[in-house]
């Protein structure tokens, strides 16, 4: 009798768990390092163009600039994670030749988005022409910068972009001083934007010499939206959560109306930028450790899996995995809060020496506490992405945006002595949320990485792990 | 409602094979009964072209792929009781020691449309699934290979789920050709309808799955190439998969009304695996004799040189059919009658390189003049020009060829194998005073065969004795008519 002829091959050989382990090392971590350098520069810019600006032109510029970072970082959120999957999914594959065409096709769609975006914005308001010209090229510019910073975070090489920063930084610095002297505010934004300019044109070279250019079209890349629409969430959510009380301080709070939807938020706005600066040493700290001892240990269990290691083992990995996280989180929270105490012991002094009033003072101490809490929020919901909780992930980030939009409508409602507490209040639930979910998400590790393993049959199986490569390797013969 | 619903794995209609031949007449010669088939099948793309027409009393006909894992992912929102999943473990347990008493209530809990208390998308992605394939891990005694256990648990039973997730139509009775995913399938029909349900198995599925899974390279064994080789052990995951499938027969045999199988000796195997002897019966393949009686002279391929004697070996090309023993007996033949001419009909495709070497030891032997390899030919032209037919095949069910020789009058040399003996020496009492109608040889022995070859054609009595036994056993017990007649009166008792 024939019976039923099944054959699982290579159906047991087939490597599906490294596709899974996508370098997770996100925007919002890498996004802090131009983010630093930008709001140095703007310190240096409004220390030595005050000469040349009247307070008036310097509050305009440094609001322009603060929107600017808004509304680019908010769309950054939707491309951020998404771009990062399909980039590891590309790099995984072999496939970076179509990365440079990828980029520019998506970067297309940037520009077209944020130029309507920053046009709409800009016709609100009656500041000179020129001025708004320019800062609608800033905006263009640093939006461009975002994107390119998800293509070059994956070839990690933070060096060169250090570098680009700090040209950049410098150029900006430089020409925005030179330019105001003769040219006033609009001079200023126009130096501004051409360091960011020159920021964005070191780095689009960058990618061409990494992936180098080939002339075929591809829209693979926005079918990843569909595929991935929950990385887009989480991305948006995580930016909206991180402006959202910002932007309601602007319509809603004392805020300074400039011009148009423009305002300018010298309370609030000005306490909380300035908390964010103690964001700087913990996000570095991390960023060395998860690339150095957690990024190997977690690449261990899945070799492990690989190499069809037994469950007692996996499990053991597993324990090590949570033990490199305690061992490298332990030192990073001492330090951190120790930091965040000085700060806030020495708040008085700190906003003297940037020349900020002292009545912030409590906004300030509160935004310290509150960033201390969002840093390890933003690394526990870095880790649950390594774990691949994606599902939970958005859970936080909604909490997280949630409760910072309503806490702080209720802290505007309540008045001037309540403000910074809704911020805070936000950041103690995510983080009380996140800890229990990045404690659930280990404790499910296993049972995620086996059981959501997609459910294929054993012939489509073995079709689904190669084609891409099978694709790729004809285009490396033609 | 459909009368019969028959439950077929990758036979009828589109493989080709002793058994899709049996579907195929018993369909075909019941025209007032309707028939719903229900066809297995791997994958869809396994699925090729209609080897069999259809019948018009084919009502309906559906194909499920045991392997396209086309589940929904829809979950329960019921709280589910933990006592159940306390259960399966139980059931697994129960399972290991060939109890197949649970399955029913896992039928019950988890499938049966009208009483289950979880949906599919549960048994996929529940987190007490988890729990428990960890615990049938550790019960399992693995140490290593945690990701070959994994694949190792879906492949196993998602086709199972899968096969108890699909719809049944509702039939008066469900009959399945083998156990297996068919068995699995007709049970779940039983239970879910109260109908009755009846097993024809010509071959042990079992058995044959057991063969199939020794020698698949696909799973992982563990152990050392010496041991896998000397058959000692099968290793963790094959034995797992042999498990199942006892699993499933014994399940098949337990539920299944009235069981039948060709011959005798695989009578004794089922019971071996579970089944009632009470209720086993045995309906023998049948042929058309008046077929081969109306074969003309002018259709038969004449012999080289019309004094030789022309020995017949008709099969595949195959290890199993054990083609080399019969060229090393064709050698010592050819050292006592001269004059004699070989004819090797069957495909010789299947295996390449089983048929290369065949044709080099055939070279090597100096038969190469004598023996020729025709390939796929329609055989039942031959019979009546051979003088012997030789099978020496390692492994038989109820060889067809040897009933066909039978109609024909022609003398058999095989080696006991399946039916081999109740067809060349008879079964029950009035059978076997017919006498002998052919000569049984051991396996793997080229002399006796050769011996038997030769006893055969040197003695031109026993030659016509033989051939003439074997007409009169064929006519009288392996008519196809009388055949489906008992499969009939089976269906009758039921319906």
């Amino acid at each position: 009798m024939a019976g039923i002829g099944f054959r699982l091959k290579k159906a047991l050989e087939a490597d599906t768990y490294t596709g899974v382990l996508k370098g997770y090392l996100f925007g919002s971590v890498i996004s802090s390092g131009p983010w630093i350098f930008t709001i140095v520069c703007l310190a240096v810019i409004q220390l030595f163009a005050s000469r040349f600006l009247t307070i008036e032109e310097a509050d305009i510029f440094t609001t322009i600039i603060t929107y600017t970072f808004a509304f680019s970082l908010l769309f950054f959120g939707c491309m951020d994670m998404v771009i990062t999957r399909y980039l590891a999914d590309k790099l995984f594959l072999k496939e970076s030749r179509v990365i440079f065409t990828s980029f520019l096709s998506i970067w297309g769609v940037v520009l077209f988005f944020q130029t309507a975006v920053g046009v709409i914005l800009y016709s609100f308001c009656d500041f000179p022409l020129s001025f708004r010209f320019a800062s609608l090229i800033l905006y263009i510019a640093m939006s461009s910068i975002w994107l390119v910073m998800i293509f070059l975070s994956a070839t990690k090489n933070y060096v060169f972009i250090a570098q680009a920063f700090l040209v950049g930084a410098i150029i900006s610095s430089l020409c925005a001083i030179e330019f105001s002297r003769n040219y006033g505010i609009s001079g200023a934004m126009a130096g501004m934007a051409l360091g960011q300019f020159t920021i964005l044109a070191l780095l689009i070279w960058r990618i061409y010499k990494e992936f180098g250019f080939y002339p075929f079209f591809s829209n693979e890349i926005f079918s990843y939206y569909q595929k991935f629409s929950s990385l887009m969430w989480i991305g948006f959510l995580y930016n909206g959560a991180l402006w959202g009380d910002k932007i309601l301080f602007w319509f809603l709070g004392p805020s300074l109306r400039l011009s148009g939807i423009f305002y300018n938020d010298e309370l609030y706005g000005a306490a909380l930028y300035l908390s964010y600066l103690t964001m700087i040493p913990a996000l570095t700290i991390f960023l060395v450790k998860i690339e150095t001892s957690f990024y190997i240990a977690f690449r261990a269990y899945y070799q492990a899996v690989q190499n069809k290691k037994g469950f007692q083992e996996l499990l053991a990995i597993k324990e090590e995995l949570v033990g490199s996280l305690r061992k490298s989180a332990q030192p990073l929270i001492v330090f951190q809060s120790g930091l965040s105490f000085c700060c806030i012991v020495f708040a008085p002094h700190i906003l003297n020496f940037f020349k900020l009033r002292q009545e912030l003072l409590a906004i300030f101490q509160l935004g310290i506490l509150g960033v201390f809490l969002q840093v390890m929020v933003v690394m526990m919901g870095i880790i649950i992405l390594y774990f691949n909780g994606i599902k939970k992930a958005i859970i936080l980030n909604f909490v997280f945006f949630s409760t910072n939009v309503v806490l702080t409508l209720i802290t505007l409602k309540l008045g001037f002595p309540f403000y910074g507490y809704g911020f805070l209040i936000s950041s103690l639930i995510s983080f009380c949320l996140a800890y229990i979910l990045l404690n659930k998400q280990i404790e499910d590790f296993d049972y995620e990485t086996f059981m959501y393993q997609p459910i294929v049959s054993p012939n489509i199986y073995k079709i689904q792990a190669l084609e891409p490569l099978e694709r790729a390797q004809l285009r490396e013969n033609s | 409602m459909n009368d019969v619903c028959l439950i077929l794995e990758g036979t009828y209609p589109y493989v080709a094979g002793g058994v899709s031949v049996c579907v195929y007449d018993l369909i075909r010669n019941l025209p007032h009964l309707n028939f719903s088939i229900i066809h297995l099948a791997a994958s869809g793309d396994s699925v090729k072209e209609l080897k069999y027409p259809i019948p018009n009393n084919i009502k309906e006909f559906h194909e499920i792929f045991l392997f396209d894992f086309n589940f929904s992912d829809e979950m329960t929102s019921q709280k589910i009781d933990p006592h159940l999943w306390d259960r399966v473990i139980e059931f697994h347990r129960c399972a290991r020691r060939g109890d197949v008493s649970l399955f029913s209530e896992m039928y019950e809990t988890f499938f049966n449309p009208r009483t289950k208390k979880v949906e599919i998308g549960d048994l996929l992605y529940r987190k007490e699934v988890w729990n428990i394939l960890i615990q049938l891990y550790q019960e399992g005694g693995l140490k290593t290979d945690f990701s070959d256990f994994f694949w190792n648990f879906r492949f196993i039973y998602f086709p199972i789920f899968k096969i108890l997730s699909s719809p049944i139509p509702k039939a008066r009775l469900y009959h399945s050709m083998c156990t297996g995913y068919a068995g699995l399938y007709a049970v779940a029909a039983k239970l879910l309808y109260q109908k009755p349900y009846l097993l024809t198995e010509h071959g042990i599925y079992t058995e044959e799955r057991k063969i199939d899974i020794s020698e698949a390279q696909w799973i992982p064994t563990l152990i050392s190439e010496s041991d896998v080789k000397a058959q000692k052990n099968p290793g963790f995951f094959k034995q797992w998969w042999i498990s199942t499938f006892q699993f499933l027969g014994s399940l098949s045999y337990a539920h299944a009304d009235h069981i039948s199988t060709i011959y005798d000796g695989n009578r004794i195997k089922q019971i071996q695996g579970g089944a009632d002897p009470e209720k086993i019966s045995i309906i023998s393949n049948g042929i058309e004799v008046e077929r081969f009686s109306h074969v003309t002279e002018d259709q038969c391929p004449k012999k080289k040189n019309p004094q030789c004697f022309r020995i017949g070996f008709i099969g595949r090309v195959v290890p199993i059919k054990d083609v080399k023993t019969f060229l090393r007996s064709i050698k010592i033949v050819q050292e006592h009658v001269s004059n004699i001419e070989v004819l090797i009909m069957g495909p010789t495709e299947e295996d390449e390189e089983y048929y290369e070497e065949c044709v080099l030891l055939t070279e090597l032997l100096g038969l190469d003049t004598v023996i020729e390899f025709l390939g796929r030919v329609s055989s039942e032209n031959y019979y009546s020009t051979l003088d012997v037919l030789v099978l020496t095949s390692i492994s038989e069910g109820q060889p067809l060829v040897v009933l066909e020789a039978g109609a024909c009058g022609v003398p058999v040399v095989a080696t006991e194998v399946g039916a081999n003996r109740e067809l060349l020496y008879g079964r029950s009492h009035e059978d076997q005073v017919l006498g002998r109608s052919g000569i049984l040889t051991s396996l793997a022995s080229p002399h006796e065969t050769a011996e038997a070859i030769i006893k055969i054609l040197k003695d031109t009595e026993l030659k016509k004795y033989l051939g003439e036994v074997a007409k009169k056993r064929v006519s009288r017990f392996y008519q196809q008519e009388d055949i489906l007649d008992q499969y009939h009166l089976m269906y009758r008792k039921y319906l």
